[in-house]
């Protein structure tokens, strides 16, 4: 192929002519003294706080603060290559990162770089990464519900779309799995879903990034990473990124869910940066303004008024605690922000309780009134029978002769637990969850032999996916239930009881055959 | 041309010193007294070549005189050597000057109290240091016009340290006060090649996107 040169002549020219008096006017100072993610700078006497700068190598910081003769910078990037006396400018803008659709499937940084070798992220949306949360008048109450597909937190802590709901726990108590699940359940939800690691291993984050993928959940979910060997700074501003990137649907009428995980992490880089900057020390030697950290942050999940568009903002923040002490500051200071909070129990969990999510102390403070009717309706008492079940279960370890009311509330709750019970990445959608408790809490598996529960419960979905697609389509339509589902729903169940205890007997008939056929051998 | 090799010394010296920020601070209280005290007795350019004179041809000339100002004799044995070492030569305002620096313990911030002098000195009489830093050296015509286009910019009198730096390819580079103004041939390659970058990475984008690239895969 060959250059028609007549035809670009005239392309190149204008170029050239546009391009003269382009002068680079900057503000400039030097770099006093650099280490451990920050850098003192001389100069920039106009510099404002908050704004972004840039060092000779290209790497970007932001003014943290402003001193009387120096500025103290936090530098997002690899400080090493940075040294004292280089130049600094300032460029007169705001941190800011890529958002829209160009950002869904990938993996991040807090900058925006990639870090999944899908090449460069090409969108011209940017958002800032600190923004101001809507005001009163632009938020409505929440009333749609964020299923997490999770049975125990959609009846008993059910999230709303614009809540803040915390998971709280000590390591090793499922809170991610909980962020992970609530992920893959929304898929063909509408909902984009982002999710923030904040100093965790990289290769702990690789793992949840391929069970995302594996589950189809990456098409919809961007994955934000500050590792922990990432400098303290990347980790700090990660949320506010990730929450960049989230509310860019929010406002135009998407709903948008965000995990961070974990936001004690967050907290923890925020005291480096603030000691290194010399900011004074508080309780547990965190800077003053810690607690404003985490709620200027959460405070910009909202469930937006119609004329903003009813878009949504979701998080889900992870607060990680030492031997279950929720009276730490961040905990406190992140219970408090939130609209109620799932505690996850380490005895729960290792008694196989999983998610090990202890009832009586989880809440939800709004998302009661996003619950779907039908829901509403039969996990109204849940809580209650699962409160006196561990009342009467403590009791009833001391071996006491128990009276029939008592063993039957047992009973009830033994099943009741065994089927909350729920694996990783299985999440079920709501109507499941409706038909499972509502045979629970009716008392229809009273008589199934506990580590039957779970097979039972398999089954019956099925079988109501397969010979009653009725009751599912109507409870779809209407998310209610009326009398007459009602009793459509216990006809079911009660077919199903009959089908189920005839499978059980044909299983146990030929374990004997077999049994037999063996001993004959 | 001689007060141009003094101000280039000045600017590096700044470039040095500067890094004890914490010292700049203290020599501005300092300067400003220092300042308010010449302009009240009217010889402010005497006073100011009284205390450059001091520092270039007894501080830089004798570095031990330096190192008693900043040793730990007291106050009293540094006042009484200042009377003998200079109070034939001294004007008075000057050797008051040092006798209050000698009481609080300043006197080792004697050089950037010069600095901050000039500064001050400057700031009032309307003059602006400007670095000036091209890639060929100017000739004086060059020099004359770039002081003249910067007067009527800055609205004072521009005091021109020039530079030259081979790296800037051509074009200049001025510095006022925190504010650089980049007209380098350096830097323009540098914007021509970041803008190369985007184009192409846009293009490589889009022409992917036209294949039915799908989200997530």
């Amino acid at each position: 192929m060959k250059f028609k040169a007549d035809e670009i002549a005239s392309v190149i020219q204008k170029e050239i002519e546009t391009y003269h008096s382009q002068i680079d006017v900057r503000e400039v100072g030097r770099v006093l003294e650099v280490g451990d993610g920050i850098a003192r700078v001389y100069g920039l006497s106009g510099v404002m706080a908050g704004e972004m700068v840039q060092f000779a190598n290209g790497v970007t910081g932001l003014a943290f603060n402003l001193e009387e003769n120096s500025v103290g910078v936090i530098i997002l990037g690899d400080y090493l290559a940075i040294a004292e006396g280089d130049e600094v400018k300032s460029t007169g803008q705001l941190l800011s990162v890529p958002v829209g659709d160009a950002v869904m499937g990938r993996v991040l940084d807090p900058l925006g770089n990639p870090l999944d070798g899908k090449g460069p992220v090409v969108t011209e949306n940017r958002r800032p990464v600190e923004f101001m949360a809507p005001g009163i008048a632009g938020r409505s109450p929440v009333n749609e519900p964020l299923q997490t597909g999770i049975k125990a937190i959609d009846a008993m802590t059910p999230i709303g779309r614009g809540q803040r709901e915390l998971i709280i726990g000590d390591r090793k108590t499922g809170k991610t799995a909980i962020g992970i699940d609530t992920i893959i359940n929304q898929k063909n939800s509408g909902v984009k879903c982002f999710y923030v690691a904040i100093g965790q291993k990289e290769s702990t984050v690789a793992n949840v990034v391929e069970a995302l993928r594996k589950h189809g959940a990456m098409d919809y979910t961007t994955v934000i990473v500050a590792g922990a060997s990432d400098p303290a700074p990347l980790q700090y501003v990660a949320p506010y990124a990730g929450t960049a990137m989230a509310e860019h649907f929010m406002y135009n009428g998407g709903h948008a869910l965000v995990v961070y995980d974990d936001l004690s992490k967050q907290a923890v880089a925020y005291r480096q940066l603030s000691l290194l900057m010399r900011r004074p020390p508080g309780r547990e030697a965190y800077p003053g303004d810690v607690f404003y950290a985490h709620s200027r942050l959460l405070e910009r999940s909202a469930k937006l008024s119609k004329e903003l568009g009813g878009g949504s903002l979701t998080s889900l923040p992870i607060i990680e605690t030492l031997e279950g002490e929720v009276s730490a500051y961040i905990p406190t200071n992140v219970i408090s922000i939130t609209d109620g909070q799932i505690y996850l129990q380490p005895d729960l969990f290792f008694a196989g309780q999983r998610p090990a999510m202890n009832v009586g102390i989880s809440v939800s403070r709004v998302g009661g009134a996003a619950q779907i009717k039908a829901m509403k309706k039969v996990a109204g008492g849940l809580r209650l029978v699962l409160a006196s079940f561990r009342e009467l279960e403590a009791f009833a370890q001391l071996g006491t002769d128990l009276d029939a009311d008592t063993q039957r509330s047992l009973d009830r709750g033994y099943r009741m637990v065994e089927l909350l019970k729920q694996g990783q990445y299985s999440p079920l959608d709501v109507y499941d969850e409706v038909l499972t408790i509502f045979a629970g809490t009716r008392g229809y598996l009273d008589k199934v032999p506990r580590d039957q529960v779970a097979v039972w419960e398999k089954e019956f979905l099925q079988f109501v996916r397969d010979r009653k697609p009725g009751i599912r389509s109507k409870m779809i339509e209407t998310k209610d239930m009326d009398a007459g589902l009602t009793k459509e729903m216990e006809d079911a169940i009660t077919e199903f009881q009959t089908h189920f205890a005839g499978q059980r007997e044909k299983e146990k008939a030929e374990r004997e055959k077999s049994k037999l056929s063996a001993m004959k051998v | 041309m001689t007060q141009d090799a003094s101000a280039s010394q000045n600017m590096s010296e700044a470039a040095q010193a500067a890094l004890d920020v914490g010292a700049q601070q203290i020599a501005k209280v300092y300067a400003k007294a220092f300042m308010g005290a010449v302009e009240a007795s009217g010889k402010t350019d005497e006073a100011i070549a009284e205390l450059d004179s001091l520092i270039s041809d007894v501080l830089d000339g004798f570095p031990g005189l330096a190192q008693l100002f900043s040793s730990d004799l007291s106050a009293e044995e540094k006042s009484a050597m200042i009377d003998r070492v200079l109070g034939s030569q001294a004007s008075p305002l000057m050797l008051n000057f040092l006798k209050v620096l000698s009481n609080h313990g300043r006197l080792d911030v004697l050089k950037p109290i010069q600095r901050a002098v000039h500064q001050l000195y400057d700031q009032m009489r309307n003059r602006f240091r400007v670095r000036v830093t091209t890639a060929l050296p100017l000739d004086d015509a060059h020099r004359a016009q770039i002081a003249e286009q910067l007067r009527v910019m800055l609205g004072g009198e521009p005091m021109l340290d020039v530079n030259t730096d081979a790296d800037l390819l051509g074009g200049l580079v001025l510095r006022v006060g925190d504010t650089v103004y980049d007209g380098s041939v350096a830097t323009r390659l540098q914007q021509v090649r970041q803008q190369m970058i985007n184009r192409s990475v846009h293009e490589i984008q889009s022409r992917r996107d036209r294949f039915g690239y799908s989200e997530g895969n």
